[in-house]
Parts: structure tokens; sequence; C-alpha cells
């Protein structure tokens, strides 16, 4: 990638965390060719905003238990801005979610490329569980019933696999946007840890 | 990867799918414009960063600075996988390349893929070759190339929805 900074930093909500150096030089590199832009950062809320009723290809990365990296195709949604997702229990990635719930988020959609770091975590709760199914069923036509903390009742999602699936909320820590208007800076937002 | 052996896993397919022809996404790893990297940080967690890869010799290739954080994780776990496809959810081929990361200093190759990243999008992407990779041409900082050797491909095809998966036939 060519070389220069554009990266800006926004932290969201109030962080007291800082980076190391080294990854910000880093980043700073690999932000390098993607934007040349000085405006402003993005605001994270502008970011998701972007995305929660545009139905998209989402990738998730894990690492196994053997160190390997892992990254499948999922359909994610947003509600509110908490980003869920959902994988069958006997799925790698549900499998390596359980030995380190380490992973990331990205999509790519038409103003720019979005990275999520962060933890998944399981949610049973009936309630967000019910949310986040009208969400699915607004963005992919995706109809599941909420049943004892998993989503089932249906014919299977494609590519998902046999029923049920847990629920997995992705609690950021940090997220990266590559927007590809070069008109636009790339953003680093921070979360503070809960 | 030459010419594998493609098995439909029917647990991820719709019921009448057949497995998506090799032909079909080496195509769309040709075609890619985005893909998207994912390595190993030292501290266990997955590193996930958009990069411009270049299928050439059967093998998916791609750079980075060594100063970057994908070319840190890669000197202390070599695993990779790289990923590309469609970004609507309904139709379209998502490809995922798992392997090992292996550097490329051959200077008749690191050519071929020079010529290869200066097709690319508007031509942004040139390249000098040095004798460890290659350079930018003004800047002169260095950029690391690597082949991912693959030990497992996978196709997501998506409207008629399938996932298929190609084994090396040798080695």
């Amino acid at each position: 990638m060519s070389q220069g900074n554009g990266f800006r930093d926004r932290l969201e909500p109030t962080s007291a965390h800082a980076l190391m150096l080294d990854e910000e030089e880093a980043f700073a590199a690999e932000a390098g060719g993607w934007l040349r832009g000085t405006s402003t950062p993005t605001p994270w809320d502008a970011a998701w905003q972007l995305l929660q009723k545009e139905s998209a290809t989402y990738w998730l990365a894990t690492v196994g238990s053997n160190h390997r990296p892992h990254l499948v195709p999922v359909l994610a949604v947003w509600d509110n801005g908490r980003l869920f997702f959902s994988a069958g229990a006997t799925t790698r990635k549900a499998r390596n979610l359980d030995h380190d719930p380490r992973c990331v988020i990205s999509v790519e959609v038409e103003q720019l490329d979005l990275v999520v770091e962060g933890k998944a975590s399981r949610t049973r709760d009936t309630a967000t569980l019910e949310r986040v199914a009208a969400v699915y069923a607004s963005v992919y036509g995706w109809h599941v019933v909420v049943n004892d903390g998993l989503f089932d009742g249906t014919a299977g999602a494609p590519t998902a696999g046999p029923p049920p699936y847990g629920v997995y909320e992705v609690t950021p820590t940090t997220a990266f946007a590559f927007p590809l208007d070069p008109t636009l800076t790339p953003t680093r937002w921070r979360f503070a840890s809960s | 990867m030459n010419e594998p052996v493609a098995q439909l896993d029917e647990r991820f397919s719709d019921p009448d799918a057949q497995p998506t022809p090799w032909t079909i996404a080496k195509a769309e790893l040709e075609a890619a414009q985005l893909s998207w990297i994912t390595t190993v940080r030292n501290d266990g967690r997955p590193h996930v960063t958009p990069l411009v890869a270049v299928w050439l010799y059967e093998t998916l290739h791609f750079c980075t600075g060594p100063e970057e954080q994908k070319a840190r994780n890669l000197a202390s776990n070599p695993a990779v996988v790289v990923a590309t496809g469609c970004n609507q959810w309904d139709h379209g081929l998502d490809v995922v390349v798992e392997g090992q990361a292996e550097r490329i200093t051959d200077q008749a190759t690191l050519e071929r893929l020079a010529a290869a990243w200066a097709a690319t999008w508007d031509g942004r992407w040139k390249y000098r070759v040095t004798n460890e990779g290659f350079a930018h041409p003004d800047a002169g900082g260095r950029v690391l190339v690597f082949a991912v050797r693959a030990t497992k491909i996978l196709a997501f095809a998506k409207g008629a929805f399938s996932h298929t998966r190609y084994l090396p036939t040798t080695g």
C-alpha cells in the first residue's frame, strides 16, 4: 500500500485506553493508500446506521484451538447499534468461539469497508432475541422462532447448517472504517471496556 | 491449486445444490478487486484487514509492508485466510482460501507478480522488484510478497445456496 497516513482516531464512547504505539504505526501504514482525505472522523453512529438496514455479507473471523484463523461469511444484523450474528453449535465458528470469544466482523458496503474487533457472547435473553429475529426477518427475509434461548423453527438459514442456532452479540473493542470515497477519512474507534 | 477435488457439503447447501465448479471459484479469485486477509496476532486474537490480492500460477498472492500488523502476525504464525466475494447476501459467490503464507523472493516470479498488481484497479499498485520482494517506486518503502500455500479452498454460492470444498489433489 502507498505511504501516507490519513487515519483519524475517535474515541467512542470515552475511553481511557490507548493502543500500543507499535500497533498505531502498523494501522497507520495499513490505512495508507485507502484514503487520502483530511475531513473529520466519521461518528460511530453514522457507520452502523449506514449498515443497519442493508443486507450484506459479513465476514466472521475467529481463531481455533490450533491457532489457525477461520473466516466465513455470516448474516449479521444491527439492533439499535448492537451487532448480532447466529451460528449452529456444531459449526467451526461456534466451536472456535467456545474456545476464544475474541473475533472480528468485517463488511464491505458501497461506501466503506468496516472492521469491528471485539468479543462475541451468547445472548439468551428472550426480549433481545425477539428483537434480533425481527431484524433478520426485515433485512434478510429470514424467519425464525425464538425457543429456549435459541433461534429455531426454521427450515434452516442458507448455508447456516441445520437449526437451532445460538445468537451472539459482538461487543466491540476497536472498529475501523476504510471509506472508498477518497474525500472521507479512515477512522478508528476505540470503545471503553465495560 | 491445480484442478482440486470439489466436494459439496450438504449440511450447508440447498437440497438440490450442485458443487460450484473449480473454474468458477478460480474466476472469482482472478477477478477479485478487494479481499480480506485474516491472520493471528501474538496474543491469539484474529486480525482482519482489506487488501488487494493477485491470483497467479494457480496461487493467491498478497503483499504487505514489514511493519504492518499482518506482517508482524505472520512472522510468528504463518497461518492465513484470504477471502473475496460479493457483498450481496443473496447472489454471487464468496471464496475463502485457507493455508500458510510463504515469502516470495524469486526474481522471475516477483517480476510477473509486479506486472499482475499493476494490472489491477486503475494501475495504482505499482511496485519495483527488489532482492527481498517489492519496493514502492517513489518512497522506496519495503514490501514483502507472500504466496498462500492453500490447504483448503471454500466456495459459498448465494442465491442457490451451496458450500463447496476444494482440496489439493497432490501434496
